[in-house]
C-alpha cells in the first residue's frame, strides 16, 4: 500500500496530512493561496514530501489516493462571486425562486432573530427577475405531460440570456423529476445555441419533491459551477502532470469522497462540504473507538458547528440553507451558528442582565486579550481570566495575550453589573455554555433523539476548554478530545476513510398496496446509473456498495421517513416490511399513537446510496503507559477560577505532546497544546486512549 | 379622561358578553398558587434561566409540529404556544401564529376564576376550550391550557393553540359565511378538563371529536397539543428541579418587570394624544352589498395605551370577530413594534394597556353572534391597530424605525375547496398561498415582497407541487405582481396571485370567505399610498383546454376566452367546473411617504426588474421613462417637470411659512412650540398647518378621487359593493407633497387621525 494524502485548504493554511502503510502520521503547513489555491495545495503536500525525504514527484507517484476538502464553492457564495446565471422555468412559476415559499426573510434564522421585522430582509435575489424567462410547458403530478414545450421559446430565452451576459443556465420545470422530458429538450436546445455554457437541469441535481428547494439547488449549482470546475480541474490537470499515482478525489457535503469529473457536473455537492470532514473523521474515529452515537462539535472563534452520528451514520438533513436560500441536497446536516471564543459579553440595559454575544469580535479586532484593537470582553477573554488559557502558552506560545487588559474589560462589565471580575468571566462562560447546550438539544430533539445517549466529540480551537461545561448541561457521561496533538489529522483521516459516494434518488408516487413491479423498475434504474458511473470510473463490481432507502409517508401528513430496505426480498416480504418498518420508524420519531394509518401509506421516492470502497488508513496504536504522566508532561501549577467550586483553585497542568497513551488526570486540570486547551472540570476525569485522543469522564450525576 | 368601565358590573363574564378578568383576579381560594419568589437573582442566572424560558416554547412546538404532522401544523405553523405564570401573566409566546398566542390568558383566568373549586384544578390535568366568548379567536383555534404544578403547587401555565381544519358547523372547514348566528356554527366549548390526573378523558375526547368532519385528524392534532403541553411542563419542572422553584419564578417575575419597564421606557419617548385609524368591511353574508365601518384608536396617557374600537358598527350577519381575538390582534403589532427585544415578553406591556371596546360591534359581538369567520375582523382590528400605533411610533424618533405600514394581511382571503376526488375519496382545504403576504414600507427602506404576514415571524407556504401532490387542482400561475404593493417614497412589498383549474376531477365546490375586495385595508402611512385589495375571480368556459393542445400556458386570466363571473368577498355553492379557472390575489403592503419623493432610479430598478409597471410609474411615482420595453432608462429633466408640476398644482401662493423646526410628529408633519405658538408644520417648506391640538386635515389641501387612483390594481368597487369610496390625498399647501392619505366613504368627515394632547 502507497500513501494517503489528505490536503484541506484553510483561509490561512493549507494543511497537508500523509499517512503511510503503517498508520504513521506526517503533517505539512503552507500559506494557502488565495490567488490560486492549487500553488498552495502543492506546496504543503512538497513540503510534507520533504519530511519524508522525497520529492514531490515521488510522493504523488507513491500515493495511492489523494483527497481533498475544500471551500472554494462555499466561498463563491459566501462573497459573492458566482456565475451570472439565467434560469428558464415554466411558465407561470417563474418568481418560485423569488417568492422563496415567503420564508426568505426568516430561512436560516432563530426564531429570536425573526421577531424585529425592521431588522429582517430577503436576501439579494440569487437570479433577478431581468434574468428568469418563463416557456410554456407542463407536467402534472402524474408525469403526464399537460402543455408541450414551446421550444422556440427555449432558443429564444438562451438567446436572451446569452445576449445579457449569462455564463451558466439553469432550467427548472415543475414535475421535472417525475418526468425529464422537457427538462432535457430544453438542455439540449441550449447546449446548441450556447455550447460553452454551464447548464444544470433541475431532475438531475435535485430530483425532488418542491420546485422552490429544487430550483435554488439548479441555480446554486449554476453560481458555483464555472470558478469550481475550473478549480479542480486545474487540480486534476497538474497531478496528472505529476503522475499521480491513485485517484484526485473531493469532499463532499454528502460526507463522501467524489470524482473530479463528478464534482465538474454537480459542484453543489462541494458547497458546505467543509464542516462535513469534521464530522465525517468523527464517525470514522467513532468506528474504530466502538462509540455509533456521536455529537461532532466543532468551536472556533466565530462559528459552532455541530453534526450528529446516529447508529455509526452521519445523518443527513432534508434541505441545506445558505444565505437565507433553502435547497435541496443530500448533504450531511451538520447546524452552524455564530458562537465561538469571539462572541461579545455585555450588559442589556434595559433587563440589567449579563449578555454573551450574537455579535462577535471575530479575528478582527478580535478578544481584546489579542491585542488587535477589541475593546469588547469576549468568551476568550473569560476563559483567559479564569485562568483556563495561559496567556504565555496559548497556541504553545506563538502568541502571547495581554492578561491585564482582559481583566480591565471584564471588570468594567462587572462593575457594571455588580459582580466581581470572576463571577462576570464565570457567567460569561456559563450563559455561552448554556447557549451552546441549548443548540445541541435542538438539533438532537429535532430529531427525536436524547442527547444523554451520546460520546460528545469536541474540536476546533475553542471547542474542547467548553466542552466539559456543555457536555454536563446535557447529561453527556464521555467527551473525547480527538487525536488532541492534530486535530486536522483525524479530520484527513476521516475523508481519507470515507467512500466514493453517490446519492441517487428517484421519485415515484406508490400507494399501498404498493406496485412492486413499479418499485422494481425503480431499483433498476438507479442500480444501473450507478452502474454505469462506476464503471465508467473504474470501481469494479467487488468494491460497490449498494444501501437502498425509500421515502414513505401517511396521506395526509406532511413528515416523510426514510426507510431502508433490501431489494433481494421477494415481493409480498419487501412490500410488508416497508409498511411496518415506516410505521415502527414514524412512531419511533414522533412517538407512538402519532401515525394517522386510516389515511393510507405513500411512498414517494426512492434513494440509493452507492459506495465503492477505497483502501483504508490503519490508525497507529501504542501501548498503554502508566496512569501517571511523565515528568515531561507536567507544567507547573497555577491558580485556576472553578465557579462550581466558588474559588480559585491551584490546579494542574499538563502539556499534550508529552502526554503518553494510559495516562489518567483528574480534574481540575487543564491540558495545553499547540492548538487547543482542553478544560478537565472538578470531577470529570480525563486519560489518554492507545490512539492519542484525550478521553474525558464525567462522573455520574456531575450536573452542576 | 374617562376613567375605565367595571367590566364586571357590566357582566363581561364570557355568558353573553366576552370575558374580561377581574381586578384583582378572583382566583377560587381553593386553587394552591406557587407564589414564592426568590427576592435576590443574580444577572447571570437570569439570563440562562430567561434563555431556558424561551427554549420552553421552542421545543413546545417543535413537539407539536412533529406529532400533529398535518398540513396546518407543520406545513403553514397554523398554531403557537405560550407560556404564563400561575396567575396567567404572559411570560413568553411562541414564534408562530402570534394573534393565537394573545389569546391564551383569558380561558387560563377563566378557569382560574370559574373552575378553581369544580372540578379543580389538579396536577396532570388539562383544559381544552374553544369558547370565543372567553377566549378563542374563533371556534377553529383549539385552545389546550395545562397548569404545572411543583409539589402540590400550581407553578405556572404552558398552553397552545393549533387551528383544527373541521370542528363542525354548516360549512366543510367551519367558517360558515351564511350563519344566521352561533347556533349555525360548531358549538363553542369553554373550559372542560380533557385531561384529568394525566389521563385523557375518553367521554369528554368522543364528545369534541363528535363536532367534526375529520375526527382522525383532530384526534391527532390532539394528541400534538397535549404532547406538546407534556415535553413543555417537563421542561418547567427540570428548570425548577435545577434552579430552584423560587429562583424560576423570581426569573418569570424579572421577565414580566424588566419587560414593563422597558415597554415604559419607550412609552416615555412618545408624546400623549389619540391616533385612529378607519376601515370598512364588506358583505356580512353572501350577497351582501353593504360595507360596515369598523374603528380604532389608542390613546396615550399617563395611564399607558388604552384601545378602543368606539364607532365599529354593531354586530352583524357572519362578520363578527371575537373580543378576544380583537385583543390578541392588537397584541400582535404590540409585539414587533414595542417588545421585540423582550422576545415578545407581553406579559409586562399588558400591565400598561388597556381595552376598552363597545359591546354589541362587529369586532366585539354579544353571544349569539356568528363568529366563525373572525379571521376576518381579528386581522383588520390588527390592520387598524397596526396604522395607529404606526403613526404614534412616528412621533418618536428613535422608535421610527421599527414601523412598518400595514402588511399584505390585513383580511386574508381565506378560499376553502372541498369536493370528491377520483378515488372517491372527500377531500377539503384551504388554499394557504396568502401566507406569503407582503410586508408594508418601513419609514427608511422598502417593504419586503413576498415577506410573509406580519403575526407570523416564521412565515411559510408549501410548494404548488406539495400542493398538487395532495389535491386535485393544477396551478396555472403563482406570481408576484407589479404594482400591488402600496406608492410611497418606500415602496410596500408586493403580494402575489396564484390560479388553478380542476385536475383529474370535474368540479371542486367554492367557500370564500374575505373583505377587502373592494375596499383597500392595506393603507398607506405618511403620505404613501394604499396596496391593491384583495381579489377573488373566476373565469368560466375558458378555451384552457384548448390552448393547453396548442401548447399555450397561460398566465393571466384575461388572455381566456369566456365570461367572469363576479364573485363577491364571501360565496356559498359556488362551483368551479373542468373549463372554469379560479384566481386569487392578496392584498399587499402599504407605501409609506409620499410616492413623488422617491428616488427615480429605484422606481427605474422596480420597472426593469418587474416590480413596478411602466404606466404606473409614470401615474404612481410621477417617473418618466425612455424606451419602449425593458430595460428602460430614465428621463430624468422630464422626471423632474412632472414631478414639480404635479405638486405645483397643490401649492397656494399665499401659504404663511414659518421655519422648519420642531418636534417630528409624523414622515412630512412638526409640531412647533415655542412663544404661546403650538401648531403644526410642514418638515419640508415649514408651511403652517394649523392648530397642534387639532386635525391638521383641516390647514391641508384635500384632493379626493375614487379609489381607483390609489392603486391601479384596484378593481371597480361597484362590482362587488354600493358605497361610494374614495381616496383622499392631504397635501401640504406650501409645497404639495402628500402628508397623508386616507380611503373613506364620501360624505364621510375627514378622520382626525392624529389627535395630539
Amino acid at each position: 500500500m502507497g500513501y494517503l494524502c489528505g490536503v484541506d485548504i484553510g483561509g490561512t493554511f493549507t494543511d497537508a496530512v500523509i499517512i503511510d502503510a503503517a498508520g504513521r502520521v506526517t503533517l505539512a503547513k503552507s500559506p494557502s493561496t488565495p490567488d490560486d489555491f492549487a500553488r498552495g495545495f502543492f506546496a504543503a503536500l512538497e513540503e510534507g514530501a520533504r519530511a519524508l525525504g522525497l520529492g514531490l514527484e515521488q510522493l504523488l507517484a507513491e500515493t495511492e489516493l489523494l483527497s481533498h476538502g475544500t471551500t472554494v464553492a462555499t466561498n463563491v457564495v459566501v462573497e459573492r462571486r458566482g456565475a451570472k446565471v439565467g434560469l428558464i422555468a415554466t411558465a407561470g412559476h417563474g418568481d418560485a425562486i423569488l417568492i422563496m415559499r415567503a420564508h426568505g426573510r426568516a430561512a436560516g434564522l432563530s426564531p429570536a432573530e425573526t421577531l424585529r421585522f425592521a431588522a429582517t430582509a430577503k436576501p439579494a435575489p440569487l437570479v433577478p427577475r431581468s434574468l428568469v424567462r418563463e416557456v410554456a410547458e407542463r407536467v402534472d403530478v402524474n408525469g403526464t405531460v399537460v402543455v408541450a414545450l414551446e421550444e422556440a421559446a427555449v432558443e429564444a430565452a438562451a438567446r436572451e440570456l446569452l445576449a445579457a451576459g449569462c455564463e451558466a443556465i439553469a432550467i427548472a420545470f415543475l414535475w421535472s423529476f417525475r418526468n425529464p422530458v422537457h427538462e432535457r429538450r430544453a438542455r439540449d436546445i441550449v447546449r446548441r445555441v450556447a455550447p460553452d455554457c454551464f447548464v444544470t437541469c433541475s431532475h438531475e441535481i435535485a430530483p425532488q419533491l418542491g420546485e422552490y428547494e429544487r430550483t435554488v439547488a439548479t441555480v446554486l449549482n449554476c453560481y458555483v459551477g464555472p470558478v469550481t470546475s475550473a478549480y479542480v480541474q486545474r487540480l486534476a490537470s497538474r497531478a496528472r502532470d505529476a503522475s499521480l499515482g491513485g485517484p484526485l478525489l473531493l469532499m463532499q457535503c454528502n460526507g463522501g469522497l467524489a470524482t473530479v469529473e463528478d464534482v465538474r457536473e454537480s459542484p453543489l455537492l462541494l458547497l458546505q462540504s467543509g464542516p462535513c470532514g469534521g464530522v465525517v473523521g468523527a464517525a470514522a474515529l467513532g468506528q474504530v473507538l466502538g462509540y455509533p452515537n456521536l455529537i461532532a462539535t466543532d468551536m472556533g472563534g466565530t462559528t459552532f458547528d455541530v453534526g450528529l452520528v446516529h447508529d455509526g451514520q452521519a445523518l443527513r438533513g432534508a434541505t441545506t440553507i445558505v444565505h437565507q436560500y433553502e435547497f435541496f441536497v443530500p448533504a450531511l446536516a451538520v447546524k452552524s451558528v455564530g458562537a465561538g471564543g469571539g462572541s461579545i459579553a455585555w450588559r442589556d440595559p434595559q433587563r440589567g442582565a449579563l449578555s454573551v454575544g450574537p455579535r462577535s469580535a471575530g479575528a478582527q479586532p478580535g478578544p481584546v486579550c489579542y491585542r488587535r484593537g477589541g475593546v469588547e470582553p469576549t468568551v476568550t477573554d473569560a476563559d483567559l481570566v479564569l485562568g483556563y488559557i495561559d496567556a504565555d502558552y496559548f497556541l504553545g506560545g506563538r502568541e502571547r495575550l495581554d492578561y491585564d487588559a482582559a481583566w480591565r474589560a471584564i471588570a468594567a462589565l462587572g462593575a457594571e453589573l455588580g459582580l466581581d471580575p470572576w463571577q462576570t468571566a464565570a457567567g460569561i462562560n456559563r450563559i455561552a455554555d448554556e447557549h451552546l447546550a441549548g443548540l445541541i438539544r435542538r438539533e438532537t430533539i429535532e430529531k427525536g433523539l436524547d442527547p444523554r445517549d451520546f460520546v460528545l466529540f469536541s474540536y476546533g480551537g475553542a471547542g474542547p476548554c467548553h466542552a466539559g461545561a456543555y457536555a454536563r448541561e446535557l447529561g453527556v457521561r464521555k467527551i473525547i478530545v480527538p487525536l488532541a496533538s492534530a486535530a486536522s489529522v483525524w479530520s484527513a483521516f476521516g475523508v481519507a476513510s470515507s467512500d466514493v459516494v453517490h446519492v441517487q434518488s428517484r421519485d415515484l408516487m406508490l400507494v399501498a398496496p404498493f406496485d412492486m413491479a413499479a418499485l422494481r423498475a425503480g431499483v433498476a434504474e438507479l442500480r444501473a446509473q450507478a452502474d454505469a458511473r462506476f464503471a465508467a470510473q473504474g470501481f469494479g463490481a467487488d468494491r460497490r456498495r449498494y444501501a437502498w432507502s425509500a421515502d414513505v409517508r401517511h396521506r395526509l401528513q406532511v413528515h416523510v421517513v426514510e426507510v431502508p430496505f433490501a431489494p433481494e426480498r421477494p415481493d409480498d416480504a419487501l412490500a410488508t416490511a416497508l409498511i411496518e418498518d415506516f410505521t415502527a420508524r414514524y412512531e419511533g420519531l414522533y412517538g407512538a399513537g402519532t401515525a394517522y394509518r386510516d389515511a393510507g401509506v405513500e411512498l414517494v421516492s426512492l434513494r440509493l446510496t452507492a459506495s465503492a470502497a477505497l483502501t483504508k488508513p490503519a490508525l497507529e496504536q501504542r501501548p498503554l503507559a502508566s496512569a501517571a504522566p511523565t515528568s515531561d508532561a507536567v507544567a507547573p501549577a497555577r491558580a485556576i477560577y472553578w465557579p462550581e467550586r466558588g474559588a480559585r483553585l491551584e490546579s494542574a497542568i499538563y502539556r499534550a505532546a508529552a502526554l503518553l497513551p494510559g495516562n489518567v488526570m483528574a480534574g481540575p486540570a487543564v491540558i495545553e497544546s499547540t492548538i487547543t486547551t482542553i478544560v478537565v472540570r472538578p470531577g470529570q476525569t480525563a486519560s489518554v486512549d492507545a490512539y492519542g485522543n484525550i478521553v474525558i469522564d464525567l462522573a455520574v450525576g456531575d450536573t452542576t | 379622561m374617562s376613567t375605565a368601565p367595571d367590566f364586571q358590573a357590566l357582566g363581561w363574564n364570557g355568558t353573553t358578553q366576552s370575558y374580561m378578568p377581574s381586578t384583582p383576579l378572583a382566583i377560587d381560594p381553593r386553587v394552591p398558587l406557587h407564589r414564592e419568589a426568590a427576592t435576590t437573582l443574580d444577572p447571570v442566572t437570569y439570563e440562562v434561566l430567561r434563555h431556558a424560558l424561551w427554549n420552553v416554547n421552542d421545543e413546545h412546538g417543535m413537539t407539536i409540529q412533529k406529532v400533529s404532522g398535518s398540513p396546518f401544523a407543520s406545513v403553514a405553523h397554523d398554531f403557537n404556544t405560550v407560556i404564563l405564570t400561575e396567575d396567567g401573566e404572559f411570560v413568553f409566546f411562541g414564534p408562530h401564529i402570534q394573534y393565537f398566542s394573545g389569546t391564551m390568558d383569558l380561558p387560563i383566568k377563566w378557569t382560574l376564576e370559574q373552575l378553581g373549586g369544580n372540578p379543580g384544578i389538579a396536577p396532570g390535568d388539562m383544559f381544552l376550550s374553544n369558547d370565543p366568548w372567553i377566549g378563542s379567536s374563533h371556534q377553529s383555534d383549539v385552545q389546550i391550557t395545562c397548569p404545572v404544578f411543583w409539589q402540590g403547587e400550581l407553578f405556572c401555565w404552558v398552553a397552545n393553540a393549533l387551528h383544527q381544519y373541521d370542528v363542525g358547523g354548516n360549512t366543510p372547514g367551519s367558517f360558515c359565511a351564511d350563519a344566521r348566528d352561533v347556533f349555525d356554527e360548531p358549538v363553542p366549548i369553554p373550559p372542560i378538563k380533557i385531561v384529568e390526573g394525566g389521563t385523557l378523558r375518553r367521554d369528554i375526547e368522543r364528545m369534541y371529536l363528535r363536532h367534526s368532519r375529520q375526527p382522525q385528524l383532530v384526534a391527532l392534532d390532539l394528541r400534538a397539543q397535549i404532547a406538546g403541553n407534556l415535553v413543555a411542563g417537563k421542561r418547567v419542572l427540570a428548570l425548577i428541579e435545577r434552579y430552584g422553584a423560587a429562583t424560576v419564578k423570581a426569573a418569570m417575575r424579572r421577565l414580566l418587570d424588566d419587560g414593563e419597564a422597558a415597554f415604559r421606557a419607550r412609552l416615555a419617548q412618545i408624546p400623549h394624544g389619540t391616533w385612529r385609524a378607519v376601515s370598512y368591511l364588506e358583505a356580512a353574508h353572501p350577497g351582501d352589498r353593504a360595507i360596515y365601518p369598523v374603528h380604532f384608536a389608542v390613546t396615550h396617557d399617563e395611564r399607558g395605551l388604552t384601545f378602543t374600537n368606539r364607532g365599529s358598527h354593531p354586530q352583524v350577519g357572519s362578520l363578527n370577530a371575537s373580543f378576544s381575538g380583537w385583543r390578541a390582534g392588537i397584541l400582535s403589532v404590540v409585539n414587533p413594534l414595542l417588545c421585540h427585544e423582550q422576545l415578545y415578553s407581553t406579559g409586562g406591556a399588558l400591565r400598561h394597556l388597556r381595552f376598552e371596546p363597545e359591546v354589541g360591534t362587529i369586532n366585539c359581538p354579544s353571544f349569539p353572534a356568528s363568529v366563525t369567520n373572525s379571521q376576518i375582523g381579528n386581522l383588520i382590528g390588527g390592520a387598524l391597530a397596526n396604522q395607529a400605533i404606526g403613526k404614534m411610533l412616528l412621533a418618536a424618533p428613535a422608535l421610527r424605525e421599527d414601523v412598518f405600514a400595514v402588511c399584505g394581511d390585513s383580511v386574508f382571503p381565506l378560499s376553502a375547496i372541498a369536493g370528491v376526488d377520483a378515488g372517491g375519496r372527500a377531500f377539503g382545504t384551504g388554499f394557504l398561498d396568502p401566507m406569503a403576504g407582503a410586508i408594508g414600507a418601513f419609514p427608511t427602506r422598502d417593504g419586503i415582497d413576498t415577506g410573509g404576514v406580519h403575526w407570523e415571524p416564521k412565515s411559510i407556504m408549501g410548494n404548488v407541487e406539495q400542493i398538487e401532490q395532495t389535491f386535485p387542482v393544477l396551478y396555472l400561475y403563482r406570481r408576484e405582481v407589479p404594482d400591488s404593493g402600496g406608492a410611497g417614497r418606500y415602496r410596500g412589498g408586493n403580494s402575489a396571485a396564484f390560479a388553478v383549474v380542476p385536475h383529474g376531477v370535474d368540479r371542486l365546490l367554492h367557500a370564500p370567505s374575505a373583505a377587502g375586495c373592494a375596499v383597500p385595508t392595506s393603507a398607506g402611512l405618511a403620505g404613501g399610498y394604499p396596496a391593491r385589495t384583495n381579489a377573488f375571480r373566476m373565469r368560466r368556459g375558458t378555451d384552457l383546454r384548448a390552448r393547453f393542445a396548442h401548447g399555450e400556458l397561460p398566465t393571466s386570466l384575461d388572455v381566456l376566452a369566456g365570461e367572469e363571473l363576479v364573485v363577491g368577498p364571501k360565496a356559498r355553492g359556488l362551483v368551479q367546473g373542468p373549463d372554469d379557472v379560479w384566481e386569487v390575489a392578496w392584498c399587499a403592503g402599504g407605501g409609506y411617504g409620499d410616492p413623488l419623493c422617491r428616488d427615480a432610479d429605484r422606481v427605474l430598478d422596480d420597472v426593469n426588474e418587474g416590480r413596478v409597471t411602466a404606466a404606473w410609474a409614470r401615474a404612481g411615482y410621477g417617473v418618466v421613462l425612455a424606451g419602449d420595453s425593458t430595460p428602460y432608462a430614465l428621463d430624468l429633466d422630464a422626471t423632474v417637470r412632472e414631478r414639480a408640476a404635479r405638486r405645483g398644482a397643490f401649492v397656494q401662493p399665499h401659504t404663511v411659512r414659518g421655519v422648519s423646526t420642531g418636534s417630528p410628529i409624523s414622515e412630512s408633519l412638526l409640531r412647533f412650540t415655542a412663544d404661546g405658538v403650538d401648531e403644526f408644520r410642514c418638515a419640508a417648506c415649514g408651511a403652517r398647518l394649523g392648530d397642534a391640538r387639532g386635525n391638521f386635515k383641516h390647514a391641508a389641501l384635500c384632493e379626493e378621487t375614487g379609489i381607483a387612483a390609489a392603486n391601479p390594481l384596484i378593481r371597480d368597487p361597484a362590482a362587488a359593493v354600493d358605497a361610494a369610496l374614495v381616496l383622499r390625498r392631504w397635501h401640504c399647501p406650501g409645497c404639495g407633497v402628500t402628508l397623508d392619505t386616507e380611503v373613506a366613504q364620501a360624505g364621510d368627515a375627514p378622520l382626525w387621525d392624529i389627535e395630539l394632547a
